[in-house]
């Protein structure tokens, strides 16, 4: 939904408010997620997450973006992903897992015409810190 | 970060991914990224990259796949620029150098079959898993 609470209305660059919550998603790491991992990244590593193994790290940045775009949406098209920045934790993350992840506005900022805007992210396995950064995005409207 | 009496090879072993669309549109299922500067030929021919384009996280997952074969050892951080897009329909290569072995950093970079850096920052690996006793 927008920050105006209209479900229609994509949410645009003056919605955001710095230091605000925006919202928390949750994402399954179920095995249809798995296999699409392994799908795109096919070879050693990729059957990493199948059995009671860990699941790669790139699988926990797939879930960020999904509860990126769930948790702002409807979004106006052609927002671009400039930057990403992410601190792991170490906590292996098993197949199955839920993870909640959590978003707000870090800072909003025109440049060169361009509406620059920064989200933090946590993501968190129950209680257990999994990851935590910033999504650096160049807002479309 | 690593451990300091452990050695770190000099480079990640590149690793190549066919961005074709077929991959980008599982990559859009995967994360439920449906931007149609990702999968609409027609949306995107209207803007300044003329066509699709490829998700930058599917760069970013490129290169820890890369970490993860290449070093076996677990990324602790990492600061990333998605400095170009990527056409679909490219052919991308993720790889990296150390720059920093007592704190483990690399360099790291993915770019396109026509030689563009499409992704540029560093990142820097943890110890390698102990193997169970």
């Amino acid at each position: 939904m927008s920050g105006t609470g209209d479900a229609a209305d994509p949410w645009t660059y003056d919605d955001f408010e710095v230091g605000a919550g925006i919202g928390t998603v949750e994402v399954a790491l179920d095995e249809r997620r798995l296999g699409l991992w392994r799908r795109i990244y096919a070879g050693p590593g990729a059957e990493a997450g199948a059995g009671d193994a860990a699941v790669p790290q790139g699988v926990v940045v797939a879930a960020m973006m999904e509860g990126f775009i769930k948790v702002i949406d409807p979004r106006p098209p052609g927002n671009i992903h400039a930057g990403q920045t992410l601190d792991f934790s170490g906590v292996p993350v098993r197949p199955g897992a839920r993870l909640s992840i959590v978003f707000t506005c870090m800072a909003r900022e025109i440049r060169r015409e361009r509406r620059w805007v920064t989200f933090g992210v946590r993501v968190l396995d129950g209680e257990t810190p999994v990851a935590r950064g910033e999504i650096v995005s160049i807002w479309a409207k | 970060m690593a451990d300091a009496d452990e050695t770190l090879p000099g480079e990640i072993a590149p690793l190549e991914l066919a961005a074709s669309q077929d991959m980008v549109l599982a990559y859009a299922e995967l994360t439920d990224d449906f931007n149609p500067i990702h999968v609409d030929p027609a949306f995107a021919a209207e803007t300044p990259f003329g066509g699709p384009i490829a998700h930058g996280t599917m760069a970013l997952n490129l290169v820890l796949v890369a970490v993860e074969r290449s070093l076996g050892r677990p990324v602790c951080g990492l600061a990333v620029r998605f400095v170009k897009p990527v056409p679909v329909g490219a052919t991308i290569r993720a790889g990296g150098r150390l720059a920093d072995a007592a704190r483990g950093t690399y360099e790291v970079f993915v770019e396109t079959d026509a030689g563009v850096r499409a992704l540029e920052g560093t990142l820097t690996v943890g110890p390698a898993p102990r193997a169970a006793p």
